[in-house]
């Protein structure tokens, strides 16, 4: 009897552990994007969440007028709020810090690609020309909350806002008592603390040649930002050729480094972002050097042949895929 | 001896559980199903198994969805980018998302992983 007493009780544990206490979850567009949002949590959080990143979207949209970095844009000079400010002095940093292969001020080529309208050329080279002399974050100057841009320059924070989002997003959760989450902000995703049952959190890499489809997994346990850039995510064909939406900030032109993806992996959402860009326009060459150079990332590097090359730390989280491993 | 068929029972059990459950988590890579939403809402889950056209009509465009030999696509928009139109037809992984007409596909038994990147 005792030893049915002991099997009823293991069935009821079993039982009991397979009961889910699973998240809220909600998706919306927003950014140009699909997001999604995971929170081990009350449900008005998540709701708190989507107004949050809507609010952040208006503030650094170049397109909705009652944002600032649209009238930045317009005006040449604005009064911030202070989250704008802190973005802002965030992507001057992080600009200066890639030697300029993630550049804010990238706005003037990304309209004259008509990334920003979705009504996509090809400028002529004169064009781009004309434009470069704009580009370059020496033409934002920031004094606290006010920003002014000189030489015609334009800001576009594509490349950093979502970053920033899912950032403030995590920590807004994080301040509300909540313990496990996940934000996946297109190519964006950033989790905080490790899920309730104890199991590691596992992002498929989009597989370049087949968005749709996970090339390879990262596996880890706790908070972690992760962010890809790919030339595939945004494209055009025109007379036969491929354009992508990553542009280099020196030449004005889609940047061609030989690669076709680059996923970075650190803790600050922000700087996941933008090192992604940048290192996607830096190619996996300097790129590498650059790592070597860094000890707050890691990243994978897929080649436009699908070759992966991931670096130490990366390598240690990477699954399903062959891969290189980069030393320092 | 009636505790020994209680035994016998009470394993069977366990051992049905373990093997529903795992039918359940793992499940097939295939999803069977194909939902369609737009702006967040459900507005049709679609049986990849029939071949079948579907046309989602919104106040400012449409899409026309195709299922074909177990996988969805779309075949055809509105849209200027054109995007949803390049994605393969799918039976799993992603969604199939249209941003300019907030269209998302999605396939139902599908997870391997929390989120995918990219």
């Amino acid at each position: 009897m005792k030893k049915i007493a002991a099997l009823m009780l293991l069935l009821c544990l079993l039982l009991g552990g397979c009961a889910k206490s699973g998240p809220v979850e909600t998706e919306i567009f927003a950014m140009d994007t699909y997001m999604r949002i995971r929170v081990w949590g009350d449900s008005g959080l998540v709701s708190d969440v989507c107004d949050e990143i809507y609010r952040l979207e208006t503030l650094f949209s170049v397109t909705d007028e009652k944002g600032e970095i649209f009238a930045l844009n317009r005006d040449g000079k604005a009064a911030l709020s202070a989250e704008t400010a802190e973005l802002l002095a965030k992507a001057a940093a992080l600009s200066e810090r890639t030697g300029g292969a993630f550049d804010p001020t990238v706005y003037p080529l990304v309209r004259a690609w008509g990334f920003t309208a979705d009504e996509q050329r090809v400028p002529a080279q004169d064009e781009l020309s004309a434009l470069l002399p704009s580009v370059g974050v020496e033409h934002l100057q920031l004094n606290g909350t006010e920003a002014v841009l000189t030489g015609g320059a334009q800001l576009d924070l594509g490349g950093i806002a979502k970053g920033y989002t899912a950032q403030k997003c995590l920590l807004y959760l994080e301040n509300e008592g909540v313990q496990t989450a996940m934000v996946s902000l297109g190519g964006n995703v950033q989790t905080l603390g490790t899920k309730p049952d104890g199991s590691a959190w596992v992002i498929g890499i989009a597989d370049p040649n087949e968005p749709s489809e996970a090339v390879a997994t990262l596996t880890f346990t706790g908070s972690m930002a992760l962010v890809t850039s790919g030339g595939y995510q945004r494209c055009f064909e025109k007379d036969g050729v491929r354009y992508h939406h990553i542009l280099d900030p020196e030449t004005g032109l889609p940047a061609g480094s030989g690669l076709a993806s680059v996923t970075v992996i650190t803790s600050d959402g922000t700087t996941a972002d933008a090192l992604s860009t940048a290192l996607f326009v830096m190619g996996l060459e300097k790129g590498a050097e650059f790592w070597r150079g860094s000890d707050d990332f890691e990243a994978v590097f897929i080649t436009q042949e699908g070759k992966i090359v991931a670096t130490e730390g990366a390598a240690a989280m990477l699954g399903g895929c062959e891969f290189e491993v980069l030393a320092r | 001896m009636k505790a020994k068929s209680w035994l016998l029972f009470f394993s069977a059990l366990c051992a049905i559980l373990v093997v529903l459950s795992a039918v359940l988590l793992c499940g097939g890579k295939r999803a069977e199903y194909a939902e369609v939403y737009s702006d967040g809402k459900l507005i049709v889950r679609l049986d990849l198994s029939k071949d079948t056209k579907y046309r989602v009509d919104f106040g400012s465009g449409w899409n026309l969805l195709t299922v074909h030999d177990g996988k969805i696509a779309v075949t055809d928009a509105s849209c200027a980018t054109r995007d949803c139109v390049r994605h393969a037809p799918a039976d799993h992984g992603a969604p199939i998302v249209c941003l300019p007409n907030r269209l998302t596909i999605k396939f139902t038994d599908s997870s391997d992983y929390d989120a995918l990147i990219g």
